[in-house]
């Protein structure tokens, strides 16, 4: 049978971020595909060299515009780690509680996309309305909606008051009535599961192979988190990673939307047990020496690596991003399957192109 | 069914959005919005320009052509569309010079950097003597 090549995105309506693939099909079946990136690469890691490491937190914050607070909770981190920085408690428990409002809000905004892409576009309006809410805690908290520039060097920059605790626990309950239903249309629904229930198989031997992270490794079956480590203040949490086995598009998503109600409780908790004291400790000197940290964003393990010499600014800062350990597991999930579902395969792995070129 | 129960409970509980521009959104305390500059508070001391992590910030002196003397005037530069609206220059202030308003900055047609005099620092006649 005659075979046809044609380009998928960079500009397409399911994409919400420029990749693209180069599909390969034989009549209706994808035979082979290839990913291309390179559409938006903005050079921030030269920029950090460029500038003095604390203003760096607002930099590497914007290197994706979901995830944002855990990129700049990331970099603080492996600052911290090379200059040998104890953060007070109360700082780590407020970082737990924004990351995992990054978490909630970036899970909300995937699974509303994901839904769109499967064509459900009432549920793709009901998550939105949710995901409004977490926004709303985020800007009552920090300031602002999505890039809330509460972390520095030392600790955090916002406390959280008696009134603001009580006022969160209240929309907090607010979110747990408008999610129950989305929840339940996500797990049950006849529709989603034609449309995601066995496409894009990930075996799980390969899953690791080709070193996914995040859902997509553990949609496979592998407690897999870098959360699992115990920085900031997951340790002390009792963390324990979401694990699906269904190894496909399905169990992608489900591993996300239980993930927000793992968020959920999170913060909870955190609001719970924050500890009593100080928020952030001065930090005078420059980093000499060099660091690496692992953390846990929306999309998969994130690392980062510095390297100072002990000027103000750094010589080399390195960021290896979820998404870009994520998007070889389309050469595996692709080839075979209907040319309907590649939108659907291609976001069960939220591809985030911001931070994969950075 | 499931997803038929919440569109049902949906249209009997009214709409969710608002009617943008006649009706908006309140904002809460402490929102990170437009950045105030109170030219009186101001001792030109230069904590805000270092503190400005995207330079968007410029203190400088320039000659006052209103005047024949020479005279020297004491110029805060802002670009807001370089600003971020993080807020180190708000705390960076020991004047209370600058504050964040909760109100978001609005469109502009044309990119204006807006100058400030800072009338603390003006030239006295204690200067030319």
């Amino acid at each position: 049978m005659a075979r046809v090549t044609f380009p998928f995105g960079p500009q397409h309506p399911v994409l919400p971020e420029p990749v693209q693939l180069i599909l390969t099909c034989e009549d209706e079946k994808v035979v082979e595909v290839k990913p291309r990136i390179g559409y938006m690469h903005r050079g921030i890691e030269k920029g950090c060299e460029l500038n003095p490491y604390k203003h760096n937190v607002f930099l590497c914050e914007r290197i994706c515009g979901i995830c944002s607070f855990i990129h700049a909770e990331a970099y603080c981190e492996v600052i911290e780690k090379a200059m040998g920085i104890e953060v007070p408690p109360r700082a780590r428990y407020l970082r737990v509680f924004w990351a995992e409002l990054s978490r909630m809000h970036s899970h909300l905004l995937w699974l509303g996309l994901f839904a769109d892409g499967f064509g459900l576009e009432s549920l793709f309006m009901q998550c939105w309305r949710a995901r409004e809410l977490v926004l709303d805690v985020s800007e009552l908290t920090s300031g602002h909606r999505i890039i809330q520039s509460t972390c520095v060097v030392g600790g955090v920059r916002k406390d959280l008051d008696a009134e603001q605790i009580r006022t969160v626990r209240k929309m907090l309950k607010q979110f747990k009535e408008l999610y129950t239903p989305i929840f339940q249309v996500f797990q049950h629904d006849r529709t989603i599961k034609s449309r995601t229930w066995g496409k894009g198989i990930l075996p799980k031997d390969v899953a690791w192979q080709l070193g996914a992270v995040g859902p997509t490794i553990r949609g496979s079956g592998w407690a897999f988190d870098a959360r699992m480590d115990g920085y900031a203040a997951y340790g002390e949490l009792g963390f324990e990673p979401v694990v699906e086995e269904g190894c496909d598009s399905y169990a992608r998503m489900m591993v996300r939307a239980r993930e927000v109600w793992q968020s959920w409780e999170l913060i909870n908790l955190v609001l719970d047990r924050l500890p009593a004291g100080e928020i952030n400790v001065p930090v005078e000197d420059n980093p000499k020496g060099e660091a690496i940290h692992r953390a846990e964003q929306p999309r998969g393990e994130v690392i980062y690596y510095c390297r100072g010499d002990g000027s103000p600014n750094l010589k080399r800062l390195k960021v290896r991003t979820p998404s870009f350990a994520n998007l070889p597991t389309l050469l595996v999930m692709l080839p075979g399957c209907e040319l309907a579902d590649v939108p659907v395969i291609t976001l069960s792995i939220d591809p985030c192109i911001a931070c994969t070129e950075r | 069914m499931g997803m038929l129960g919440v569109v049902l409970r949906n249209l009997f509980t009214g709409p969710v959005t608002r009617r943008y521009p006649s009706e908006r959104r309140e904002y809460f305390d402490g929102s990170r919005g437009r950045l105030v500059f109170h030219p009186e508070y101001c001792e030109f001391c230069g904590e805000c320009e270092r503190a400005c992590p995207t330079g968007a910030i410029e203190l400088d002196t320039a000659w006052d052509t209103r005047r024949q003397d020479y005279s020297i005037v004491w110029l805060r530069r802002y670009n807001p569309f370089k600003c971020i609206f993080c807020g180190n220059c708000v705390e960076a202030c020991p004047y209370g010079a600058i504050e964040l308003a909760e109100e978001p900055a609005v469109p502009r047609y044309r990119k204006e950097i807006s100058v400030d005099e800072i009338p603390n620092w003006q030239w006295t006649e204690w200067v030319a003597s």
